[in-house]
């Protein structure tokens, strides 16, 4: 971790982390005096991505009557059946359904503790039909994987811009700061590597949830095969190596990769012992759930959190084969029944380790998919539903508005100038938005979030109120 | 001996390259250093056919500088610079440089003749070790035989530039679907490679063809749109076209630098996709025997796929600059013209071969490398576009990829993991396990694991965006890349770590694996046990032969005082061998490729 800030701030950072939380903090506006950031007394957050645009329009379906049907005439042979659905309400909205796999949504959606955050995307400013066909401001390369990605991860417009650090970025600075002067980085991915946790000052630990965490032999007396009588030398010149190769007069691809050796010497280490500690056996699920699996390697850092003395956590974690171009009724099945399946016995190990109010869990695409077919597929779409579930989410109900499914007249779709139907739908909540919320939730000063996203301040509402 | 660091002239590079013969031929491991005070009774040699290193085909490189006339007291700069030359090229046209094959280089002692006689080998293929050893599910069988190619056959160039290829058109078979057509994979990648040296237009159409592309980006079955139903053709495989194996998403100039600078524009709109993806329609499997066949049978992932006309859009498209087709063509005339109309796109020059000298040579060629190796791609001299050969020709000959180290520290790039592991088993001679039946694997992962070990296996990426992306940042912020970089994680480096561990202390040609496993491969160290008697040239082989000259001077201190903590018995020889290597392995600078 390079975490450049000097003892006597921690310690006043120290005493922060004992002041009480920020609370109400809920749909409010830049008229709020600015907030100084806070850590809490533990807190993780958790970002679910969903990679290559998953179909959340066939998660979260409405539930009855016209706009059951607009739906249906959208989707035509890609819709979910009526009777497929578990059925749910939104005191504003009316009805809605869960797709039938997904009944553990339902239940923490039912339970309050699962908020549906309704047609989210990249966003740089509120984002009309008319905007949209004239070319106003839009995201760069909407309907691009990994343009997309790079934006939602990072809350930027444009790939290039002076926002390259990602938003979990910014929030693991911030966790960092609560956390000290620890040898653990307060970020891990799970899922590879990530725009979403890159930062200036902060790294984050990329760990591959299919291998167990092994400390690095050699290092520290490790080694069954190294002679004992060389095992410290070798230890030694392993350290000094990857010291000389951080030096300052080295390139900087040196210097990089050198520390990457280094930081991954540490952690290993530290990680090791840590989850020996906490194999938490109970969280159970099928052998061939990744995002499970992964979700599993969270849950045990995450009861690993005092041991590891953090303060607070970071995790990413992705689940893949949501592009689903072609055969999506065939392939949505397995896809909705792990996804409910790792985040249902997510939760309940959670619950279980009497944690639930410090883990907030939330999910992410590169995009929502179109409402129309190609055949049996849907292709890249823009707006789309996300999920925010845990002990601290106020739940049970939609944040924003559900969008319009109808195929004519829709100010929803981002169509062609010919007024042909897409299903392309625009979102209505910025990513900057979603992603300031769950900020504000973890503690983020105003103007660290003033930085880190500089297009919220496009958009009148900074907090969605999801969290409690 | 002429082995001792100089400012050579280009007339005694002649007499240095024959001691490197006569060497290799006289010590037990054709060791290539020569020895400082003992051991080899070499004495310098007076016969020979090499003519050291030349001038490549830009008339501007030579062999003469690399490295050593530093002026550096080091004995690092003992190296001999043609094999050092020989080494360099030989680290980014193969999968790493042997002793034998520097020695071959520099008796061949010209580039351009190296590239030629790789041009003529025969191709190494996959698939008929697939179809004999998988039963099309079992996906070993494929990464078995990628990895006996790699590391032993001759076509290393065109291997590597394969293995390049299927990284840039990139299918794989991690996701359901293709995990079942293990010959069609294979079939996929001996297409790469067949094509790897021909024209870059046939190349796409044999990659937009195939039926495994075709399956992994469902233009298979896509069809004609249905406006009553509201159904558009499938739009994934016109966009990942365009985005990934040919323009891009930005105009681009020849040196490919996004273009107007500093407000780049968009090479294709939405609109382009649509009508790339209505091209695209009414095609099937080539053994379907009809539309939607639900019981298709034979060799269905190979080949080409088959033109359906029933399902194919015939209204006219708009494609890229205003190319207009006509309405009424058929499946293969629609698909011919855009083909035409994207490989003559100005971009794609600049960025496919931008994509290939980072695959090659470095992460971070200059402007004026692109362009030059563009002005290659959009005609090889003789007026012809898209010409492979001359591409490759001209990204390994010139003047940045032969001296670009000299001057630029940050010159070169992370190696990807598995060449880099091709290249300790090609240079240490690693045999297959005892009980392995002459296949190879790591000691903690079986090969078509390796991705679990080190984020990289052969057509197994997470996406169609490869292992790694061309413009991932080197550090958060950074301005310059490193594609590599993006898979060097905690797991990854402490698992390959373990890994190095685990071959050099259990699985080398001393170890007993009865009690072990035996189906891991192992390497030898007696040829690094008799140099390490004087660790000088121990450091010497190792900065040769795995550094190519590169090794940095701490580093060899530092080894130089690892191995004084060691005596001087056979066994302590030994130890320093294997010590070393060890440590080594492991370095962080051994992850650069210079």
């Amino acid at each position: 971790m390079r975490n450049s800030i000097d003892k006597h701030r921690r310690l006043l950072l120290k005493q922060l982390a004992c002041l009480p939380l920020a609370s109400g903090v809920s749909v409010l506006t830049g008229s709020k005096p600015a907030q100084a950031m806070t850590c809490g007394t533990g807190k993780s957050l958790v970002c679910i991505f969903m990679a290559g645009g998953a179909d959340s329009f066939n998660m979260f379906v409405p539930g009855g009557g016209n706009s059951f049907a607009q739906y249906q005439n959208s989707r035509r042979d890609l819709a979910v059946d009526e009777a497929n659905l578990i059925n749910v309400s939104d005191a504003a909205q009316g009805a809605f359904g869960f797709h039938d796999l997904m009944p553990g949504f339902a239940s923490l959606y039912e339970a309050n503790r699962m908020a549906v955050v309704s047609n989210t995307g990249t966003l740089i400013r509120p984002t009309t039909k008319s905007d949209y066909l004239a070319t106003n401001s839009l995201p760069e390369s909407l309907f691009a994987h990994n343009t997309q990605q790079k934006l939602w991860q990072t809350g930027a417009g444009i790939v290039s811009g002076s926002s390259a650090f990602g938003w979990g970025g910014a929030i693991s600075e911030h966790a960092g700061e609560c956390n000290g002067n620890i040898a653990v980085a307060p970020a891990f991915s799970i899922g590879g590597s990530t725009d979403w946790l890159t930062s200036a000052s902060a790294n984050y630990i990329s760990l591959n949830a299919d291998v167990a965490v092994q400390r690095m032999f050699g290092h520290a007396n490790i080694s069954d095969w190294i002679p004992p009588r060389r095992l410290s030398q070798v230890g030694r010149s392993l350290n000094a190596l990857i010291d000389v190769g951080q030096a300052s007069g080295n390139s900087q691809v040196m210097q990089e990769i050198s520390g990457a050796i280094g930081r991954a010497t540490t952690a290993t280490a530290s990680l090791h012992a840590a989850l020996l500690n906490n194999p938490l056996p109970q969280m159970r699920y099928s052998g061939g759930n990744r995002l499970a699996r992964q979700l599993h390697l969270v849950a045990r850092l995450i009861a690993s959190r005092e041991e590891l003395g953090m303060e607070q956590q970071v995790f990413f974690v992705r689940m893949g084969g949501w592009d689903t171009h072609t055969n999506q009724l065939q392939r949505q099945p397995a896809l909705f029944t792990a996804l409910n399946e790792a985040v249902t016995v997510f939760q309940a190990t959670i619950d279980g380790l009497n944690l639930a109010p410090s883990v907030t869990s939330f999910t992410a695409s590169d995009f929502g998919r179109t409402l129309t077919s190609n055949g049996n597929g849907t292709d890249h779409g823009w707006g789309g539903h996300n999920f925010v579930f845990g002990g601290a989410v106020d739940g049970g109900r939609i944040v924003g508005d559900i969008p319009n499914y109808a195929v004519e007249n829709n100010d929803d779709d981002a169509g062609d100038n010919r007024g042909q139907f897409a299903g392309r739908i625009i979102p209505q909540i910025s990513v900057n938005q979603y992603a300031a919320t769950l900020a504000r939730w973890m503690g983020v000063s105003e103007d660290a979030l003033n930085a880190a996203l500089p297009d919220l301040a496009n958009f009148s509402q900074r907090d969605l109120g999801f969290m409690t | 001996m002429i082995r001792f660091k100089a400012s050579f002239p280009m007339h005694k590079l002649l007499l240095t390259t024959l001691v490197v013969g006569l060497l290799s031929a006289c010590s037990d491991r054709g060791v290539v250093v020569a020895d400082n005070n003992n051991g080899d009774g070499t004495t310098g040699g007076t016969t020979g056919t090499a003519t050291g290193a030349t001038t490549g085909g830009t008339g501007t490189t030579t062999g003469a500088t690399t490295g050593t006339a530093t002026g550096n007291t080091d004995a690092a700069t003992n190296l001999d610079p043609a094999a050092v030359f020989a080494a360099r090229f030989l680290n980014q046209a193969t999968f790493g440089a042997t002793e034998q094959s520097i020695n071959d280089f520099v008796a061949l002692g010209n580039p351009g003749a190296w590239i030629d006689d790789q041009f003529s080998q025969p191709t190494s293929v996959l698939s008929p070790y697939t179809r004999t050893n998988s039963n099309g599910s079992g996906t070993d069988a494929l990464h078995e035989i990628w990895w006996n190619n790699a590391l032993g056959e001759p076509d290393q160039l065109r291997q590597r530039v394969s293995y390049a290829l299927s990284q840039i058109f990139v299918v794989s078979d991690v996701d359901a679907g293709l995990a079942n057509a293990q010959y069609g994979m294979a079939d996929y990648y001996d297409m790469l490679s067949r094509n790897a040296f021909g024209n870059f237009r046939t190349l796409l159409e044999e990659v937009t063809l195939h039926p495994v592309m075709g399956a992994y980006l469902s233009m298979v079955l896509n069809e004609r749109p249905n406006v009553e139903q509201n159904i558009r053709p499938d739009e994934n495989y016109a966009r990942e076209l365009l985005q990934l194996f040919s323009i891009g998403l930005f105009n681009l100039n020849t040196r490919g630098e996004p273009i107007p600078l500093g407000n780049p524009q968009p090479s294709y709109s939405q609109e382009t996709i649509e009508q790339f993806a209505r091209v695209f329609t009414g095609w099937n499997y080539p053994t379907a025997r009809r539309w939607n066949d639900t019981n298709i049978t034979g060799d269905f992932f190979i080949g080409r796929m088959v033109a359906n006309e029933a399902f194919h859009d015939t209204t006219s498209k708009t494609l890229l600059n205003g190319a207009v087709s006509s309405a009424g063509w058929t499946a293969q005339q629609d698909l011919s013209f855009a083909l035409d109309n994207v490989f003559n796109h100005p971009n794609v020059g600049p960025f496919i071969s931008k994509q290939l000298i980072q695959r090659l040579v470095t992460s971070n060629p200059s402007p004026e490398y692109v362009e030059r190796i563009t002005l290659t791609f959009n005609n090889n001299g003789n007026g012809v576009r898209g010409d492979m050969r001359s591409v490759v020709r001209a990204i390994l000959l010139d003047d940045e990829a032969r001296n670009g180290h000299l001057n630029n520290p940050e010159y070169g790039k992370i190696r990807e993991p598995s060449i880099k592991l091709a290249h300790i088993w090609r240079a240490l001679d690693g045999m297959p396990g005892p009980a392995a039946n002459g296949v190879h694997s790591t000691a903690n992962f079986t090969l078509e694991r390796s991705d679990e070990m080190f984020g990289q296996a052969v057509l197994q990426s997470g996406s169609v965006f490869n292992f790694y992306l061309p413009n991932n940042p080197l550090s958060a912020g950074s301005s310059l890349v490193s594609p590599e970089m993006q898979i060097m994680s905690e797991s990854n480096l402490a698992n390959t770590h373990n890994n190095y561990h685990n071959q050099v202390y259990r699985f080398n040609n001393r170890s007993d694996l009865t009690d072990d496993n035996p189906r891991v491969t192992t390497i030898n160290l007696e040829g690094l046990t008799a140099l390490a008697r004087n660790p000088n040239n121990l450091l010497d082989w190792y900065n040769l032969v795995l550094f190519a000259g590169s090794m940095p001077d701490n580093v060899r201190d530092e080894l130089l005082r690892y191995m004084r903590t060691l005596g001087n018995t056979n066994e302590d020889s030994f130890a320093k061998a294997q010590d070393t290597l060890f440590l080594i392995l492991v370095s962080p600078s051994f992850h650069i490729q210079r």
